[in-house]
């Protein structure tokens, strides 16, 4: 207070609103006149007093008629329902975009989430950081899926069941939160979840996000031994809408891809080793997709890929398998599937889904050569593509399944227009085959 | 009575000469003494011209036709000299780790060639030890093929036994590089044809090492099949481990181990530090979990 006992006025006293409802309109004039008469303390210091003399008089009447002719002045306010009003600050029930702003398409939507399609081991190697599609994001089958990460979960290569995902604001200074849908879901702000960097919910909100400038990187766990889904949805702190949302599932299936001789999962994918180019496509289809070498695989079914897969059924709640491979692949997919099928009881409940041969070879070594004929047991749909080996292909080639689609015994390419007289060294790479493959497993295994 | 033989003092270049030369197709004869004094020896395939000049011709046939002649060619210059084809195709194989062509042309060869397991075995045992590392690698491929493991069968040792068998019965000593190659394989059934090639007798020396393996085996099959939890951990198997720990012969302690290196929650206090002490130099060499500090 000043030394006449008056609030100084300026700043965001507005003296054009008589009766403090934020607007300029005619309920303004009958506390105007009362002012003018009365000399009446309005509902605010500056009240009335537009030529800012300290005094409601006359020579304030005609600036309040020009101000009650002239447009107050509003800005872009996003309401709960996420709609665009102007509206003055004051005036704005939600979060109020900042002086000059205007409501033009997606005005509300200034800020969003992107999520990450799974990581492997200490990043995301042998796929690249794929980011889930605006189109997918809200799909709860071929949106963001996350491994179950309950107890007892091996992860050799370190922790990566978190999920990747980025929020990005074009409005820093507005507070951000998330809210969530399940509270099995956890989000933290490493990818470790070190002590400490867990973003914590109340009544499965947070509160503000501790962004960095623009953006701000969390991982997202699912911490309970359960499947599920949950949304997560970003929305301002001061409002009740949702900015953007993304809809995670738990995985159900693992997908095995496991290379031939000489192929092992690269960046970027060789473009002619089909098995990994097809993996890479389930994969960003929503996929929880696992490449290997296939030495990867040893003749009695031993190796990384089985211990991922018993891993996954074990303690990620995985009960679907589906495993691919080419060659040599071809017969590490017969001697995983077989291992797999005899250790059941020591596994878990699980079925193998889908599994394919692409000139399959067994693979006791690397220098075996034996036709891979043996349907992979106990899987639920097999398909089987083959050629005929000869002098150019140094004789390697695969042969009829039993029970392997296209049926009786699968496919001999080069009976076909496209696949004729193709080697073994090619048939891996006919986009027919990859889409049959892919078509077969995508109808019958869900993420 | 029990034999103990490579934990013996350093053997004589002489003697392990003598060894080396009856491998035949080897190119040099060599030792090298270790930092615990046992010698390793060096094994070499000295190329053939012939032979690998009419394993080229086969790669670089311009047909089907020419091929065949040349793969004729070659399988009768095979005939009678089959352990000197393997080498050669072994080198020829090493010489093009990464040329899967040419090595399936080996494969092809070997197939053509009819070889059989003990065959296989006996012309590429003493290349675990050879001087190229890419050749060690096609035998240890070539050598677990002849193991014919599967999910549904155990690997056969059988061309191992044979082997190790026929040292021992001559009083010398058998290769270790191929028993440590066992042990990596499958620790249980590598200590099993041990006991048998190693020609024991008393059957008081022989129950303890088989009650050892069997309880040992009776705990990974439970855990395999879901009897009990996968890490499971029985204290019999923790006294039979440590039993075997101390036995006179290094490949019962090797089998030890490996067990151990598989599964570190079934060692014993102090066992692993006594393994990584362990007078012969193969069973210090396995990794023992975090207690060795490797």
């Amino acid at each position: 207070m000043n030394e006449f006992g008056a609030v100084p006025r300026g700043g965001d006293c507005d003296s054009c609103d008589l009766n403090c409802d934020a607007l300029h309109d005619v309920l303004d004039v009958a506390p105007f006149v009362t002012a003018l008469i009365d000399s009446a303390a309005g509902c605010s210091v500056c009240a009335g007093d537009l030529d800012g003399n300290e005094s409601v008089d006359g020579r304030d009447v005609q600036p309040f008629i020009e101000c009650l002719l002239s447009p107050t002045p509003t800005s872009a306010c996003c309401l709960d329902s996420g709609q665009c009003v102007l509206e003055a600050e004051p005036a704005c029930s939600g979060v109020w975009l900042g002086h000059g702003t205007m409501c033009v398409p997606g005005s509300c939507a200034f800020a969003g989430v992107t999520a990450y399609r799974p990581q492997h081991g200490t990043g995301y190697f042998p796929f690249t950081r794929t980011a889930v599609s605006e189109a997918h994001e809200d799909n709860v089958a071929t949106g963001p899926g996350v491994r179950i990460n309950a107890p007892g979960d091996d992860d050799p290569l370190g922790e990566d069941d978190l999920v990747e995902v980025v929020v990005e604001t074009s409005q820093p200074a507005i507070a951000l939160a998330l809210r969530r849908t399940n509270p099995a879901l956890r989000v933290w702000t490493t990818r470790t979840t070190l002590a400490g960097s867990e973003i914590p919910f109340t009544n499965d909100r947070t509160d503000t996000l501790p962004t960095n400038g623009n953006s701000l990187t969390i991982w997202v766990e699912w911490a309970a031994a359960e499947q599920g889904d949950v949304e997560l949805h970003l929305e301002p702190l001061a409002a009740d809408y949702s900015l953007d949302v993304l809809r995670f599932h738990t995985f159900r299936s693992i997908v095995m891809a496991l290379g031939g001789e000489d192929q092992a999962p690269a960046v970027p994918v060789d473009p002619n080793q089909g098995t990994f180019v097809l993996a890479i496509d389930l994969y960003r289809q929503g996929y929880d997709v696992h490449m290997h070498d296939e030495d990867h695989v040893a003749a009695d079914g031993l190796g990384t890929a089985y211990a991922e897969v018993v891993d996954a059924v074990s303690h990620r709640m995985v009960d679907e398998v589906s495993i691919f491979g080419y060659s040599h692949g071809g017969g590490s997919t017969h001697d995983l599937a077989d291992r797999l099928d005899q250790d059941r009881a020591g596994i878990g409940v699980f079925e193998i889904v889908v599994t394919s041969y692409v000139d399959a070879v067994e693979n006791d070594s690397d220098f075996d050569l034996s036709r891979e004929l043996r349907r992979p047991p106990s899987s639920g749909y097999h398909a089987n593509h083959y050629q005929v080996g000869s002098f150019a292909d140094v004789f390697l080639d695969g042969g009829p399944v039993p029970d392997s689609d296209p049926q009786p015994t699968g496919r001999n390419v080069e009976t076909t227009a496209w696949g004729a007289g193709a080697t073994h060294f090619q048939v891996d790479d006919f986009p027919q085959v990859r889409d049959f493959v892919e078509m077969n497993l995508t109808t019958r295994l869900m993420p | 009575m029990i034999r103990e033989k490579t934990t013996r003092a350093a053997k004589s270049p002489s003697r392990w000469s003598a060894w080396v030369i009856g491998i035949g197709c080897i190119g040099l004869v060599s030792i090298v003494a270790r930092g615990d004094a046992q010698p390793i020896p060096i094994v070499l395939i000295s190329p053939n011209d012939v032979y690998q000049a009419a394993i080229g011709a086969l790669e670089s046939a311009p047909d089907r036709m020419s091929f065949e002649e040349r793969l004729a060619g070659l399988l009768m210059l095979c005939d009678g000299h089959l352990k000197t084809a393997i080498e050669q195709l072994a080198l020829y194989a090493a010489r093009q780790e990464n040329n899967p062509r040419a090595r399936a042309m080996v494969g092809n060869i070997l197939k053509r060639l009819d070889v059989s397991r003990h065959q296989m075995v006996a012309a590429l045992a003493p290349h675990l030890d050879n001087q190229a590392s890419a050749v060690v690698e096609v035998a240890r491929e070539l050598m677990r093929e002849s193991e014919d493991r599967s999910a549904e069968r155990p690997p056969d040792f059988s061309a191992y036994r044979a082997l190790i068998e026929a040292d021992v019965r001559a009083g010398r000593d058998p290769q270790a590089s191929l028993i440590a190659f066992m042990f990596e394989s499958e620790p249980g059934a590598a200590l099993l044809t041990l006991v048998r090639a190693y020609q024991l007798r008393d059957p008081d020396e022989i129950k303890p090492i088989l009650w050892a393996e069997h309880v040992v085996a009776d705990l990974l099959w439970r855990r395999r099949f879901g009897f009990v939890e996968r890490r499971a951990v029985d204290p019999a198997v923790i006294r039979e481990l440590e039993k075997l720990s101390r036995h006179p012969f290094w490949w019962v302690r090797l089998y030890v181990a490996r067990v151990v290196d598989a599964c570190p929650e079934l060692a014993g206090p102090g066992l692993v530090n006594r393994l990584s002490a362990d007078p012969n130099v193969l069973v210090r060499r396995v990794p023992h979990g975090p207690e060795s500090g490797e």
